[in-house]
């Protein structure tokens, strides 16, 4: 049965990829037939499918030509011990033949164990299964199990059968004889044969090498007697080595040593000669001898003494355990001695050199007078500038003897400035009131000054500073304009004047007292602000030395406004002038200056403000014709005298607030005052001053009053119409009553061409109206008119002729009027005036001529 | 009527003139002229109270900061400006406030902190947090404004008489101080 089942496998399953379990030759047990096969077979891929094929022989080959699956199977009825028979419960019951009882044996065991595991295993009728399991197939079948779906699944990994590698070799085996499986005898003959053959030759081999192996194992020999040689050689060496190794370790041990002490004693040395260097102070007490009287003395001690604070200053770089040897405390101490000394000597000697200096340059004022200048102290400033050096020392190792030293100075010096800022003001006053000049009107005593007239009135207790008892002689406009640019002229030269003496005098105390907060000093103190606190240090030296400025130029301006309080005007534009200059922006002096200006505006201040309530108490003049109002002229003046005095300087803008004020106040008044201006229509008063303010602006070309100016002209056109209208009237009343007794019938829809048919309004009736206004008449009129006008107009602004000429006009405009009336009205009745055009231009000419 | 001295200080250029202008004539001054010192009055209805502001505007040019003293020691009501468009203007505002605390002598004193220029938005370089927090530490009211485009310019004012009505009632006005204060000179 093997034989078939070789072939089984090889034709009809491996196809299918299935391996043959178990086989059996079967007939029908109804019919008797060719056998048939009834194979059991499983998947080679897992998971594992059992089938059963029935398989037919044919002259062809197999064929299968039904299969089951194992899990269909139902029931297996094994029949009797000895019967061939049996019957399968698949979709139906089929009844077979085996060919043989073993076979069917076999077939039964492998389905009772393959189905055992299942689910729903088979029901097995007449069977008793085989509990030693011996029978072929049973080894063979891998232990599996069956899931509810009837699937098999293989419970562990082992494969089924040869490796495919055995398969490989077995088939080449066996490909070489075509029939083994069949004849197996002999081919199992034929491999022991050739077996045979194989030992042979593989002892034959082996005896043929015994020669090589022997001259070998000689070689070896050979090698190890040599190696032995080798090996005792060494040893040898070793031994001497060893004892050249334990001397050159002493002598490395030793040489170490001698490294750490040298470099020990390199280390002291220099730690000593720092400490020495540090410590030196070469000069020593040579210093105090220094020769502090020439140039080079002093750059020689300047040089020693940061010598001397360099040494002293190496405290924080010396080991403190350094510090306490005794002979660095001493040489410390001794320095220390030396600094004291030669700061007290230093000191003594600056001191000295202060209060000379303070006596020459306390006796030379003159200069001083004669240039109109605060003279710099140039001498003394160059020959203390080079202890400069020893000052920053000074301030940075003898705080007190520096602030001695620099209270001395501004004692000494302050006495120096303080009398030629004195005698400089003196100078200033005696040049402005001078002998000099060709201009004595201004001299210091008020009783001298005359008044010219002035502005806005009476304003001088509202000009005065605040507190300012004496008002005698105060005023403004007191003075001519060469008066004036002369006072600025010397105030302009007293500003200039002071300007070098006290910048270089700041350049000298920034320099020599070291108080620009720049110093080597500050640098500690990077995030204070040493910059405003050194400034503020400045300042206050500064203050001391010239404190006397501020005071002086204050009392001054005071003395002349007192006079003259327009003076501020000019002060103030001199002052901002110098105050504002750029290089002026830090220094003493332009705070001085920013400050004395700050007065000045406020002097200013109220000086406008005292004008602009002057315009609003103004009244009107006590005359018949009012004419041009008082304040009008009085800004005219004001607005020259400003103008020269502002130009285009920097404060204009303060000035052209002010301009704007006043006119304010301006227009105010003039309205104010027209409507009570008694006998003159207020329209003259009006159009009078309107007229002249307008002209006065239009010269004056301030673009900021371009708006005043423009609302000047609007007022004053509006006041001359009203004049006009008011009191040119209507000349020919009667006509004028007539023809608007024509328009008024005339809108309540009567045709134009049919007025002449009214009773009121017949060409008679016109006739009769226009023969009350000859010629003769109209002119008689016209000249009392002019009259009336002449007696309105004041001679200050000349506005007749413009008035008559508006009245000519005027009066034109109704003969016109009149005249299109008749025209339209009453056509083709040729009626007119009884005068015409040329007669009313002739009539106005010919009065205005006459008077 | 009750009058309110009010001071207003900062660096050269931040606007001082423009927001009191502003406020007083309702006009944009475009030109830049330096103040030596201006003073304006105007009359303006706070919580339904006629009140008639004086109002000082100071120079912030440094030659003219000699005299401030002065006018802080006058005003009742101060307005700090600075322009958002420049550091340093912002940060010279730590020293006038400690100068009007020290003049003053009083650590209530009422106060605006004002960021101007706030239309030049382009240009800013003081953050409006940093503004809000100075204003913190100072204790007052912080506004950002514009002279040229007419914001929170009234505010200023507002706020600042409100201050100081909240500090000194209306009631009797007359010198509350003297007789407690010694003045050493
Ligand atoms: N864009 C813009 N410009 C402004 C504003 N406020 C002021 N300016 C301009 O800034 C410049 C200076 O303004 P001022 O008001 O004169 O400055 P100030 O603070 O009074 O200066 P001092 O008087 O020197 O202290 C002027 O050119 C103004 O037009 C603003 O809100 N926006
Ligand atoms: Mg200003």
């Amino acid at each position: 049965m093997s034989g078939a089942k070789f072939e089984l496998q090889k034709e009809v399953f491996e196809g299918s990829k299935e391996r043959l379990h178990g086989v059996v030759g079967v007939t029908k047990t109804s019919r008797k037939k060719k056998p048939s096969f009834l194979c059991l077979t499983g998947s080679i891929e897992r998971p594992i499918r059992f089938t059963i094929y029935l398989v037919k022989q044919t002259e062809k080959g197999f064929k299968r030509k039904q299969e089951w699956t194992l899990s269909s199977l139902k029931e297996a009825n094994y029949k009797a011990k000895d019967s061939l028979d049996f019957d399968l419960l698949l979709e139906k019951s089929y009844h077979w033949t085996a060919t043989s009882t073993e076979d069917k044996d076999v077939l039964f065991s492998l389905i009772y164990q393959i189905t055992a595991r299942m689910h729903r295993p088979p029901k097995f009728i007449n069977y008793q299964p085989d509990e030693e399991g011996d029978s072929e197939g049973a080894s063979n079948i891998p232990i599996v199990a069956v899931p509810k779906d009837g699937q098999m699944v293989d419970s562990d990994e082992e494969e089924f059968g040869l490796t495919e590698r055995e398969e490989f070799d077995l088939e080449k085996v066996l490909g070489r004889a075509e029939n083994a499986v069949v004849n197996a005898e002999a081919f199992m003959e034929q491999l022991a044969k050739e077996l045979s053959i194989l030992d042979g030759e593989n002892i034959h081999s082996i005896m043929d090498s015994e020669t090589q192996v022997n001259v070998l194992m000689e070689r070896i020999d050979e090698s190890i007697v040599q190696l032995e040689k080798i090996e005792s050689e060494l040893t040898d060496y070793e031994d001497s080595v060893v004892v050249v190794q334990a001397a050159v370790e002493k002598i490395e041990e030793e040489n170490s040593q001698m490294g750490t002490a040298s470099k020990n004693q390199q280390l002291l040395l220099k730690e000593l000669s720092t400490l020495i260097e540090a410590l030196d102070f070469s000069a020593g007490s040579n210093i105090l001898n220094s020769d502090l009287s020439s140039k080079e003395g002093i750059e020689k001690a300047a040089r020693d003494a940061n010598l001397l604070k360099k040494a002293l200053d190496m405290d924080e770089e010396i080991h403190p355990a350094l510090q306490k040897m005794h002979s660095v405390v001493h040489q410390r101490s001794r320095l220390e001695k030396i600094r004291d000394k030669f700061a007290k000597g230093l000191t003594s000697h600056l001191a000295k050199l202060f209060i000379h200096h303070g006596n020459i340059s306390s006796v030379d004022n003159v200069s001083s007078i004669n240039h109109f200048r605060l003279s710099p102290l140039n001498l003394m400033h160059n020959e203390l500038i080079v202890y400069s050096d020893l000052m920053i020392w000074l301030k940075s190792v003898e705080m007190d003897c520096y602030s001695s030293l620099l209270q001395k100075y501004t004692m000494s010096t302050q006495k120096v400035y303080e009398r030629n800022v004195k005698a400089l003001f003196e100078e200033a006053r005696v040049r402005i009131s001078g002998n000099n000049t060709p201009s004595s009107r201004i001299s210091g005593s008020s009783t001298d000054l005359r008044i010219r007239g002035k502005f806005f009135g009476k304003t001088r207790s509202l000009a005065n500073r605040e507190g300012d008892t004496e008002s005698q002689g105060s005023g403004e406009g007191s003075v001519d304009s060469s008066e004036r640019q002369h006072f600025y002229d010397v105030l302009e030269q007293l500003l200039e004047g002071l300007e070098p003496g006290v910048n270089s005098e700041e350049k000298f105390i920034t320099s020599f007292f070291n108080v620009d907060g720049s110093s080597s000093l500050n640098t500690s103190s990077v995030i204070s602000p040493s910059k405003s606190s050194g400034s503020a240090e400045l300042r206050r030296i500064m203050g001391n030395l010239f404190g006397s400025i501020e005071s002086e130029l204050v009392a001054f301006l005071v003395h002349y406004e007192k006079m003259e309080s327009s003076f501020c005007m000019g002060a103030m534009v001199r002052l901002g002038n110098h105050a504002l200059k750029s290089e002026n922006t830090s220094t003493y002096i332009g705070m001085i200056y920013g400050s004395v200006l700050v007065q000045e505006k406020r002097s200013f201040d109220r000086l406008m403000n005292s004008y602009v309530q002057a315009i609003n108490d103004s009244r009107l003049p006590r005359k018949t014709k009012p004419g041009i109002l008082p304040f009008i002229t009085e800004f005219e003046d004001f607005a020259v005298m400003a103008e020269s005095i502002f130009g285009n300087s920097a404060r204009r803008s303060d000035l052209e607030k002010w301009y704007v004020k006043m006119l304010c106040a301006m227009f105010d008044a003039i309205m104010r005052l027209a409507s009570d201006g008694g006998k003159t229509p207020g329209e003259v008063i009006r159009m009078e001053n309107y007229h002249r303010l307008h002209a006065n602006l239009s010269q004056l070309k301030v673009a900021a009053l371009d708006v005043q100016k423009k609302d000047a002209k609007t007022k004053y056109n509006e006041a001359l119409n009203g004049y006009v209208t008011k009191y040119f009237g209507r000349p020919l009343n009667k006509l004028n009553e007539f023809f608007e007794g024509v328009q008024a019938k005339v809108s309540q829809g009567v045709k134009e061409s049919e007025i002449g048919y009214q009773m009121a309004f017949s060409r008679a009736e016109l006739k009769r109206v226009i023969k009350e206004y000859p010629a003769k008449e109209v002119k008689k009129g016209l000249e009392s008119l002019y009259k009336k006008v002449e007696k309105h107009l004041s001679e200050d602004e000349s506005l007749l002729q413009v008035v008559w000429r508006a009245m000519q006009e005027e009066f034109i405009v109704q003969y016109k009027s009149i005249e299109s009336l008749i025209s339209r009205c009453y056509p083709g009745a040729k009626i007119t005036l009884e005068f015409t055009i040329e007669d009313i231009l002739l009539f106005f000419s010919e009065i205005a001529q006459s008077h | 009527m009750r009058e309110y001295k009010i001071v207003v200080l900062g660096s050269g250029g931040v606007g001082k003139s423009a927001l009191t202008v502003q406020f007083v004539q309702g006009i944009f001054v475009e030109k830049y002229d330096p103040t030596i010192e201006d003073s304006y009055r105007k009359q303006v209805e706070v919580d339904g109270q006629q009140c008639m502001l004086e109002i000082l505007d100071t120079a912030g040019t440094e030659q003219f900061t000699a005299m401030r003293d002065l006018y802080m020691k006058n005003g009742q009501g101060f307005v700090l400006v600075y322009s958002i468009t420049a550091q340093s203007t912002f940060n010279d505002l730590q020293d006038l406030r400690e100068q009007i605390l020290r003049v003053k002598d009083t650590d209530n004193v009422p106060m605006v902190l004002v960021g101007n220029k706030c239309d030049l938005e382009d240009e800013r370089v003081v953050g409006k947090d940093q503004g809000s927090t100075l204003a913190h530490q100072f204790g007052c009211t912080f506004l950002e404004t514009s002279a040229k485009a007419k914001i929170n310019v009234n505010d200023i004012f507002y706020d600042l008489v409100q201050q100081i009505n909240k500090i000194s009632p209306a009631t009797k006005q007359k010198k509350p101080k003297s007789g407690s204060k010694c003045t050493l000179l």
